[in-house]
Order: C-alpha cells, then structure tokens, then sequence
C-alpha cells in the first residue's frame, strides 16, 4: 500500500506528460461528439419540403398546402441540394422541386413531370404526401384549365364570366352541396398504449468504455516491454502485480475521469451517477485483470500488442456499443460481460 | 545491399504476418461482423405496415367494386391500406373488436350516385386504437375526396354559368368535357412527378458500399501489425545501416513497399473472393475487369505511403501504433467508413472531404464495381491522384525522418 502511495503519483505525472494520452482524451470526446451530431434517418417524420426556382411560385405552392388540415408540415427550402441532402439524412421524410415553368405546361395541359419528387431508401410516407401536394397541383390546374377552354364551352367567354367562375368554384368547394367524408370512432375510447421501445445499443457509454479499455490495455503492453529491461525487473513477482495495476491506474486515470464527465453529461443515463461510478471501477478493476491475465498467456510485448485490433473489435462488436448482435443471436447477451466493456454497458 | 536489405525486410514481415495470421483471421471475421451489422440496422428501414379497411356494402355491387378495385391498386393507396370486403354488419363486428382499423359503409348503388352527381354523403368508421397509420389514412381519403370535390366544383360552376352564358353543347356533353378532362388528369397525376430516389451510399448499393467498408477497415486496421518496422531497437539499427549506404529513403521506401504489399494482396484477395461469391450467388456486384490488376497498386502505394508517414510521426512503435488508431479511426469514422457521410453535420462533411480515405472508399467502388462506361477515363484519375498522394506522403516521411535524427 506504502509502495502504491509512492508509484502512483510518479506514474500518474509521467503519464500526464505522454502524448498517447492526450490522443485518447481528444479521439474520446472527438467521437462523442460525432455520435451526438449524427443525423440518421428513422422513426415518423412529417417534415415535407418544397424547392422552386421561382419563390413566388413555391410561396403561392405553399400557402395552398398550408390551408389544407394536413398531416404533413410543408416547410420552403432554397437550394435544391441542401433539400436533397436533408432528405438522405433524415430531416425530411421527402422533398419536391417544382419547375419553374409549371404554370406555362399547365396552360398546354401537360402536367408531365412538373414536380421532381425526391425520397431516401427511409421514406414511408412519400406517396401521401404526393397525393397531398398534387391536390394543391390540381386547385391551380382547375383554374387554369377552364380559362384556357372557356373559350371550347362557352359562346362568349369574357373576362368577367372567368371572375365569376372562380368565385362560384370558391363558394362551391367552401360548401356541403358537394362529396363529403365525416368519420366516427367505433368501441371503448382506448388509446393504444405507447409502447416505450428500450434502446439496444448505447454508442456514447459504450465509446467511453471502449477508450478506457484500450488506455488498459496499452498500459499493460507498455508494462510488458519493460518487464525484462525496466523499473519492474527488480521488484519481485507480489510488487510486480502491484507496480502492474498502479501502472494501469495511472494511465487510465485522466481517460476515466473525462470519460466519467461525459457519460453523466451526454451519455445515455442508464443510472444514476453512484451506480455509473461503481460500473466505471469495476470495468477498470475487471479490465486489469482481464489484460493482466492475457499478459501472462501472451508473454511477450510483440504478441500482447499484435492482438490488440482484435480485442479492440471483439469488444466493438460482441457488446451493445454500436450494434446489438444480441437481436440475431441471443447467446451474445452472456458473452458480452466478458469483455470488460460490457460490464460498463450493464 | 538495397536489394537485399528489401528483401530481409519482405521476409521479416512475412513471418510476423504470418505469427499474427490468427489475430488477422479473427480482425477479418470481425471486421465483416461490424459491417454486416451496420449495414443490417440500415438495411432495417421503418416499413409501413397496411391498416385493413373494411368495405361495407351490399351484394351484386359490381360496379362499384370495380371502381374500388381501381382505386386500391394505386401505388398511394396500396402503401397505406389494404380493402376488405364484407357486409355491414361484418365491418362494424370488426372494428369493435379491432380486427380491422377502419371501415366505410357504402349505401346502395353508390356508384350510380356519384355517376350521376348525387353526392351521397360518406362516413368512415375507425376503430378506438389510433395510431399513425391510421392518420396517414385518414389524409389519403381526404385528398381522394378532396381530388372528387374539385372536379365537382369546376363542373357545378360552368352549368351555372349556362343561364347567363351560352354553353357551345349541351349540358350532358359539358359534364362529360369536363368530368373527361378531371377524370384523365387525376388518373394520370403519377406523370406529374418525375421521382427520384436517394442513396446515402453515393452510386452504389447498400451491400457493396459495406463490402468496400469491410475492406478498407480491415486494410486500416492491418496495418497496425507493422508497427514492428518502427521499434525502438529498430531505429538503433537503421543508424548503422546508414552506415552501409543504406539511406532514411531507402529505409522508408521499403517500408512503403511492404506494407503496399499487404494491401494490394488483400485488395486482390478481396475482388476474386468477391467475384467468385457474386458469380455464384448470381448477384454480380463485381465488376469483372483485368484493369483491376494494375488499378489497385497506386492505391495499395498511396495507403502504404500514408500509414509509412503517420508511423514516421511517432517516437516508438506503441506511439506509432496509437497515433495510426487514432487516426484510422478519425477517418473512418469522418469520411464516411462507418456510416454514410451525409449523416454528418456540414463541417464534419467538410473535413471528411478532404480525408484520403474518401478517396480510397470512392475509387475502391470504381475500382471494384464501376460501369464499364467512363472506365477508362475514371481509371486515370484514379492513377494519377493516389500516385501523387503516395509521392506526398514519402517526401514528407523522409523529411521527417530526417528532421529526427
């Protein structure tokens, strides 16, 4: 105990001036942030975009949408590829651009290819907003139609007979004289229970840990190199296992404690910060003794060093960090706790 | 002496390959295990399951179930809904029992009705489980209605219009000009969108995006296994060897050498597999084309070169092999190796842009499952950007090395 009051401080500042260390504190909060700013498509969107050339013609396109009770939010979107883009990642569940010319292909009655209609391989929702925005397409196609063959029905089409078409269809569509739909509920007033879906993976917490781990094991190869040649070469085999785990303690520490600060702050709050700072020692006891353990089956740096990618990736992959392989082979939920990740991930 | 100090070196590598060769069986595995399981939750896109809607009407029908039938096999209302029929008091049993999610009772001769411009009016019936669907229902048989009332509309208008304005025909011929023109227009509004679908993963499918994934990680990865060329002890030895004429570039050229060597082989390796597996399977994501041979050894240079000039930046090899994680794991991550980078936010994007490994995962996929047309053209631009990268790379691994010393 004497000996770890001693080493500890020493090896805590040694490891505070390596460069490996800032590395992982930098890549941890690095990829944290990346996975919080990931945009990936899922879920019920009802965001629909509308993009045209002419903002007049998007604008008018808009204002019929918007009178519409829809379930769907209509937003404007100025530049085409941005409005693809936001479609890919998710923003919106699909977008149309609408030509610029529509109006003039109206006056000629082709209404071929007016509207480019833009979806991702997650739209499900695509072919009713399609209906929707085609309803405002055909309002303004109605309009346009009946000045255009005015002249094919009636002996003498003036300006004022128009006018007075174009009211009548307000008053006629503003009215009950037409088809109409009204709806009732059938049987006991049941909301569906909204079923809380519990998230199988856990990319932040299972970032942390991951670095921790790889901070363990690095610390254990570099223990390994200097076994024959360095400081533990005169201790004896108890002071050894000791020197190991004050090593590893130290070089884990600075990563536990930023890692420790996210985790509460970004991470996915699976319990509360006592339970969460009980599961961060016990992976750091557990991962000691797991690489402690492949040392001593290893022997030497170069092979301890050479499996480090597949340990690295066993974690990455066995535990619900990014994946849950678990959904497909239900055997991998006892085999994750093996893995000292997986034991922060519980 | 150059050649055979390249050749010691080929060798040495060799047999730590092969002394790893369980720890890279088991990467290989584990490596397609990851990308398999990304690809699969993306692959897993939400799907809409159909709501039932249950159609109430009398027996002998036809017409009326015709037109029905018409409007179910439309693409809109085939991806929400699918009809049922049944009689009334069917429908009202089922939606009691949630059995099915909506139902509309159609009196009798309805299509007659609405042929001959008596707007019966509608209800719809929905069972007391709401949920999506059911609203995106709702909305589809709104605008269907909404599409009917505009027509209507248009037409109730113009013959409202014959006291005062003279009609050119009858008003039976008016009203069929006109239901004509609603009819074609609502039938056909599918011409109105020319559709579009698309992809995160650029001009490749989801499978072959990840198998290029699967590649470049293992590729990535695999070159921690040499971190061994930039021990320690090995740079007491390179000293001496300067001795004997042979030079930091040298040194650094082999180094590039050996680690080319490995990713072209298991850049090969990965095409025929791929080949042999596409053809059999009769997917044919491959693109068979004896161009590969010669393609994929500017690339192996360029990946050889970069991984060479990050190790050349550490102090030993833990160093090294941390700093190349590190930063493999950066590009993997930022230029879309994990997850399509249109995922990213725009600076991210940005960054990732201008990572090497966008351009690897890019002209992999050329390389690999590009069209024949534009190929060759492709081909160039493929030599001649990673050969120039590669030069990049080794003039500045040699500078620093230098600088070092």
């Amino acid at each position: 105990m004497k000996q770890f009051g001693r080493w500890y401080p020493l090896l805590l500042k040694a490891q505070l001036k390596k460069v490996e260390t800032w590395i992982a504190i930098v890549a941890m909060i690095a990829m944290v942030f990346i996975i919080h700013a990931l945009k990936i498509p899922g879920g019920p969107n009802c965001e629909v975009a509308i993009q045209c050339e002419n903002p007049n013609l998007a604008a008018e396109m808009l204002s019929r949408l918007q009178k519409q009770q829809s379930i769907f939010h209509f937003v404007l979107e100025d530049d085409l590829e941005q409005m693809k883009l936001n479609v890919i990642n998710g923003t919106y569940e699909c977008g149309f651009a609408i030509d610029e010319d529509y109006q003039e292909k109206l006056l000629k009655l082709d209404q071929n290819d007016i509207i480019t209609y833009y979806c991702s391989s997650f739209t499900t929702r695509g072919e009713v907003a399609k209906e929707t925005l085609y309803l405002a397409l055909l309002e303004i196609e109605s309009e346009i139609f009946l000045q255009v063959s005015a002249d094919q029905i009636f002996e003498n089409a003036t300006k004022e007979l128009l006018e007075l078409l174009k009211a009548q269809q307000e008053y006629y569509l503003d009215s009950d004289e037409l088809l109409s739909i009204s709806s009732e509920v059938v049987g006991k007033g049941n909301i569906a229970p909204q079923m809380n879906v519990k998230k199988t993976t856990a990319p932040y917490n299972g970032t942390v840990a991951l670095i921790i781990f790889l901070s363990i094991f690095l610390a254990m190869g570099d223990y390994l190199g200097k076994q024959k040649s360095g400081y533990p070469m005169y201790l004896v085999t108890g002071e050894r296992f000791g020197f190991a785990f004050t090593k590893t303690l130290a070089a884990v520490t600075p990563v536990a404690l930023i890692g420790y600060v996210l985790s509460l702050t970004v991470g996915e709050h699976t319990h509360n910060w006592f339970v969460m700072l009980l599961l961060m020692i016990a992976m750091i006891l557990y991962g000691f003794l797991w690489c402690y353990g492949l040392g001593k089956i290893l022997r030497k740096e170069n092979r301890f060093m050479a499996s480090l990618l597949a340990v690295i990736l066993l974690a990455a992959v066995v535990t619900n960090a990014y994946i849950d392989l678990a959904e497909y082979t239900p055997a991998i939920k006892i085999v994750r706790y093996l893995m000292p990740p997986g034991l922060y991930l519980l | 002496m150059r050649k055979n100090y390249f050749f010691l070196q080929l060798k040495r590598s060799f047999a730590a390959f092969t002394r790893m060769i369980g720890s890279v069986i088991v990467m290989i595995a584990l490596s397609v295990l990851l990308a398999w399981g990304v690809s699969k939750s993306f692959s897993n896109a939400p799907v809409l399951e159909q709501i039932t809607l249950g159609i109430g009407m009398e027996e002998n029908e036809d017409q009326t179930e015709v037109f029905l039938d018409l409007i179910a096999g439309m693409s809109s209302v085939e991806s929400i809904c699918k009809f049922e029929y049944m009689t009334e008091d069917e429908a009202f049993e089922k939606l009691e029992n949630k059995e099915i999610e909506a139902a509309i009772v159609l009196p009798q001769n309805f299509y007659d009705d609405v042929n001959y411009g008596t707007n019966t009016p509608l209800v719809i019936y929905f069972s007391s489980e709401v949920d999506p669907r059911t609203s995106l229902f709702r909305e589809l048989l709104i605008d269907g209605v909404s599409f009917a009332r505009i027509s209507e509309a248009a037409i109730y208008s113009v013959l409202d219009m014959r006291d005062v304005y003279a009609l050119k025909m009858t008003a039976g011929e008016t009203s069929d000009f006109l239901t004509d023109f609603y009819m074609w227009q609502i039938l056909e509004r599918g011409s109105a969108f020319d559709n579009r679908v698309l992809a995160a993963t650029g001009e490749v499918n989801l499978e072959q995006y990840y198998i290029t994934v699967g590649v470049l990680i293992f590729l990535l990865l695999g070159s921690l296994t040499f971190g061994f060329l930039y021990k320690e002890e090995e740079q007491m030895l390179y000293k001496k060897l300067r001795l004997m004429g042979i030079t930091s570039a040298l040194v650094s050229g082999t180094r590039v050498l050996i680690m080319a060597i490995y990713s072209y082989c298991t850049m090969l390796l990965s095409y025929v597999v791929g080949m042999i597996i596409s053809a059999a399977t009769e997917t044919f994501l491959f693109q068979p084309s004896a161009l590969v041979l010669f393609l994929l050894i500017p690339v192996a240079l360029a990946m050889g070169a970069f991984a060479n000039l990050i190790y050349s930046l550490a102090k030993n090899q833990s160093q090294g092999m941390l700093i190349n994680l590190g930063v493999n794991v950066v590009m993997l991550v930022c230029a879309g190796g994990i997850l399509p980078i249109y995922y990213f936010p725009k600076a991210i994007r940005i960054f990732g842009n201008l990572l090497p490994l966008r351009y690897w995962l890019m002209h992999l996929q050329m390389i690999f499952f590009g069209s024949a047309s534009g190929f060759v053209g492709k081909s160039f631009l493929i030599v001649s950007v990673e050969l120039v990268f590669a030069a990049i790379c080794y003039g500045v691994s040699i500078l620093i090395t230098e600088h070092k010393k």
